[in-house]
């Protein structure tokens, strides 16, 4: 037997599960009709960060690991982001943002004028505090059953005590409400590669280093920039089968937010402001004046 | 009016004897200091037996009976007994009272022939309460000062419903005076003047009692007698919705319990239907065939009658309440209740025209049915109503979107159902909803409401939000972070002066340096009502070399305010 065919079939296993799974507990086809019901769309090879959400709006759990403890904050965003993208897909569904009181220690509460400016309509989302991981998990399945749009849950929970079997409850409650759930583990940063859970997709986000450097200095003005548009820097640590040709899980990639239009877009060179000398703020002799 | 009387003549020693097998067969007492001597205050049938009263001193009743088991009383243990076996009564009556402090008082009003009539009604709990390990006499009369007074001073346990006057005087004739329950003085009096019975006062003329013994005493009388009503205060109010079943045997398995509940909860949705009300406020009752009473509340954030959501949130304060300390069934539970404490009005639902219950609940329109959480504005505009009429007539398919129309003026249910089952566990305060503020101040331009609670209202002045400024054309307000630390965390910065951004800071160790920043946006606290300490603030947004981006503030002019202006991260973008 070799390497290839032990893969084969596990493959098929998997699509097999996965079968029966989105049937309800019906007897599932095998590898066909896996396909036909849409369980593992086949993708182009296409590299777009859109198509991971597609998977993923269909009910789903993904998981956000900040790539350096520094990084909380831009994991924080790109999860609200994604929950965003999932909103969007449902567009009558609420959002329930789960924040355990250790992770606010760490990184703050979100800030409803914040994810206003995001794009978050605030009568469409529930705020819940908890103490503890047990209480997150249980109320992230809860709200995931309860066929809420997105779930975003921001733990401490130790990578031992978030395991197979918990990230599974979370997950078959995600298919079952048709939600997706977003659990944005703080503790385990960088550890993406090494944590082993179900869920189906595993972020790694780090911020994204400024596209715009500074000018060489002006005359007599500061030689700072401005900050560009939101944006982050991440990479595909896990996908289930069907994404996982397409991206690289090792590859970095930048990807920007535009809140107006709610998309992500490829962080590609973009246009930098003008120099602004006729800004009145930056204007040194109005300033001096 | 029916009042049924329970005494228990033995409680402080039944209720340490009541577990003990054999304990029970031997003497034993209980004693108090009184007065600075130490004397017998309850004994149990045994020591009776053998001439040990109360009242008697410790070393009398030790010299009469050395085997004599002693122990000191607790009359708060006794209260507390006899609080939870009236508790245990209320599963004959929800209307039982405590008639300390040695008796429970029933309001058995039309209650009796649940149980097969009022003779094995009295049967039946002097059965349950001596399985218990009570001693107990039990009367039942027209009135409760006379139920009560049988219990204790007669044999006569029934003075039947359709008893005329003459027979209930017949009844309290045989009573001896103390039965009136009067001070010890008076009833002195009485007996040095002859009187040993009631029925000595019923044959004397009124008003020489009245003026010798007291007003008082002629109206214990007409009490004692029923010539006038008077009513108990029962230990909790009666639920006005209620719904109970009994078992045999106890139920001891979970599924089995929570499948009545589930039926309970089935028949209390009529009950509530009815007067057009819905539970706020859900108390589920269990009574263990021991005598324990558990009781699992719950209270829900908007008005409930649906069984399966009463359920579920019924269901997760069981499933908390196994955590913490098990509902311990123990030999199981007979009586299971549920009753609704608090309602509140509670109207129907618009059903959309032409569509019955069950369609719309079909699979198809699940999801277009699908409400919105919080409709804003109009949630029922004239093109809608055009649309939805054309709809109607077009045909099958239109259905749906007339409903969706109609599901848009319905409150949220989802919303409401997520915020009911995570409020009952994990309580309703850390469930919240935010709601954009008026106030500049960031940390005050949102409010975290516990979402069981109304909206507050809306405010006249316009809206600051910046969804408001899109929908207005404005020009976008300045950014905000996504997080808000609760307490704005100091940093060490190097900044510009006199007004410019840190150009490097130092935040939880690590060393930033700035490459890009915004601002400052200057925030002054509102000076109408803030201490004179608080500062202005300049906020700025900076990007650190990494790309990390911070919102910061400087607290203070420099100069102008403080001499030294310290710095703060207050969010992170």
């Amino acid at each position: 037997m070799t390497r290839n065919s032990v893969s084969e079939r596990i493959l098929f296993l998997r699509r097999r599960i996965a079968a029966l799974e989105a049937r309800g507990g019906a007897a599932g086809g095998g590898d066909a009709t896996g396909r036909e019901a849409g369980v593992f769309p086949v993708l182009a090879p296409q590299d777009s960060p859109e198509l991971l959400l597609q998977n993923l709006s269909g009910g789903g759990l993904g998981e956000i690991l900040p790539a350096h403890p520094r990084d909380c904050g831009a994991a924080a965003g790109f999860a609200c982001a994604l929950a965003l993208r999932s909103c969007a897909a449902r567009p009558h569904g609420g959002v329930v943002w789960i924040s355990e009181d250790m992770a606010a220690r760490e990184i703050g509460l979100p800030y409803g004028r914040g994810l206003e400016a995001l794009g978050l309509d605030l009568s469409r989302l529930v705020f819940v505090r908890t103490r503890g991981p047990s209480e997150t998990l249980w109320a992230m399945e809860e709200a995931l059953k309860a066929r809420a749009a997105a779930v975003v849950a921001e733990s401490w929970i130790a990578p031992r005590a978030y395991g197979l079997s918990a990230s599974r409850r979370l997950l078959l409650a995600a298919s079952r409400g048709g939600g997706s759930g977003l659990l944005l583990l703080l503790r385990p940063c960088g550890e993406a590669g090494r944590l082993s859970s179900a869920a189906q997709l595993r972020f790694e986000v780090a911020a994204r280093p400024p596209l715009s450097l500074p000018a060489p200095a002006r005359p007599g003005a500061s030689s700072l920039g401005t900050p560009g548009p939101l944006g982050w820097r991440l990479r595909v640590a896990k996908a289930r089968a069907g994404l996982f040709g397409a991206f690289d899980p090792l590859a970095w990639r930048e990807i920007s937010f535009d809140p107006e239009k709610a998309v992500f877009r490829h962080a590609f060179p973009e246009r930098v402001p003008a120099e602004a000398a006729d800004r009145p703020d930056f204007a040194p002799g109005r300033r001096r004046g | 009016m029916r009042f049924l009387s329970v005494f228990l003549p033995r409680l402080p020693t039944d209720r340490i004897l009541r577990r003990g097998g054999d304990a029970a067969e031997r003497p034993f007492a209980l004693w108090r200091k009184v007065k600075g001597a130490e004397r017998i205050v309850a004994v149990n049938a045994a020591a009776q037996r053998r001439k040990v009263f109360p009242g008697m001193a410790v070393a009398d009743a030790r010299a009469l009976y050395p085997a004599l088991a002693l122990e000191e009383n607790d009359p708060e243990s006794d209260a507390a007994m006899l609080e939870a076996v009236a508790d245990w009564h209320r599963r004959f009556t929800p209307l039982a009272a405590l008639d300390a402090p040695d008796g429970v008082m029933l309001d058995v009003t039309g209650a009796a022939q649940l149980f097969g009539g009022e003779a094995s009604l009295l049967e039946e709990i002097g059965r349950r309460l001596a399985a218990q390990g009570f001693c107990a006499r039990t009367a039942l009369a027209p009135g409760p000062a006379l139920a009560r007074a049988l219990a204790r001073f007669s044999d006569v346990n029934i003075v039947p419903a359709e008893a005329a006057q003459e027979d209930i005087d017949a009844a309290a004739a045989e009573l001896p005076i103390a039965a009136l329950g009067l001070a010890e003085g008076v009833l002195a009096a009485m007996a040095r003047a002859g009187l040993r019975r009631i029925g000595d006062l019923l044959a004397r003329p009124r008003a020489p009692l009245a003026a010798r013994f007291g007003e008082r005493a002629l109206t214990s009388l007409d009490a004692l007698t029923c010539r006038i009503r008077d009513p108990i205060t029962p230990r909790f109010e009666a639920p006005a919705f209620m719904a109970e079943r009994r078992f045999p045997d106890g139920l001891t398995q979970l599924a089995d319990i929570e499948a009545t509940l589930r039926r309970l909860a089935d028949e209390l949705r009529p009950l509530l239907e009815r007067e057009g009300v819905g539970a706020r406020e859900l108390e589920a009752v269990f009574y263990r065939v021991d005598g324990a009473v558990k009781r699992v509340r719950t209270g829900t954030s908007r008005p409930l009658r649906d069984p399966a959501r009463i359920f579920a949130l019924l269901r997760e304060r069981l499933a908390r309440l196994r955590e913490e300390d098990g509902l311990d069934a123990g030999f199981g539970f007979d009586v299971l209740r549920l009753c609704a404490d608090a309602v509140e009005r509670m109207d129907d639902e618009q059903n959309p025209l032409g569509l019955r219950e069950d369609e719309s609940a079909a699979p198809g329109a699940l999801d277009i049915a699908r409400p919105v959480w919080a409709s804003k504005g109009t949630p029922y505009d004239r093109s809608g109503d055009k649309k939805s009429h054309q709809n109607q007539i077009a045909g099958a398919h239109s259905y749906r979107k007339s409903q969706s129309t109609f599901a848009e003026c319905a409150l949220a249910p989802d919303l409401a159902d997520i915020v009911d089952r995570l409020g009952a566990r994990l309580g309703l305060r850390r469930v919240l909803r935010l709601y954009p503020q008026q106030a500049h101040l960031p940390e005050f331009a949102i409010a975290a409401i516990p979402a069981a609670y109304p909206a507050p209202s809306p405010s006249v002045a316009p809206d600051l939000s910046h969804a408001a400024a899109a929908r207005e054309g404005f020009a976008p307000t300045p950014s905000r972070p996504a997080r808000l630390f609760e307490r704005p965390e100091p940093i060490e910065a190097m900044a510009l002066a006199p007004d410019g951004p840190p150009l490097r800071f130092r935040w939880r160790r690590a060393l930033h340096e700035t490459v890009a920043f915004e601002g400052p946006e200057r925030i002054a606290p509102p000076w109408w009502r803030a201490p004179k300490n608080a500062f202005t603030r300049d906020y700025f947004s900076v990007v650190d070399r990494e790309g990390r981006r911070f919102w910061i503030y400087r607290e203070g002019l420099l100069g102008e305010e403080c001499a030294c202006a310290p710095w703060f991260v207050h969010g992170l973008f």
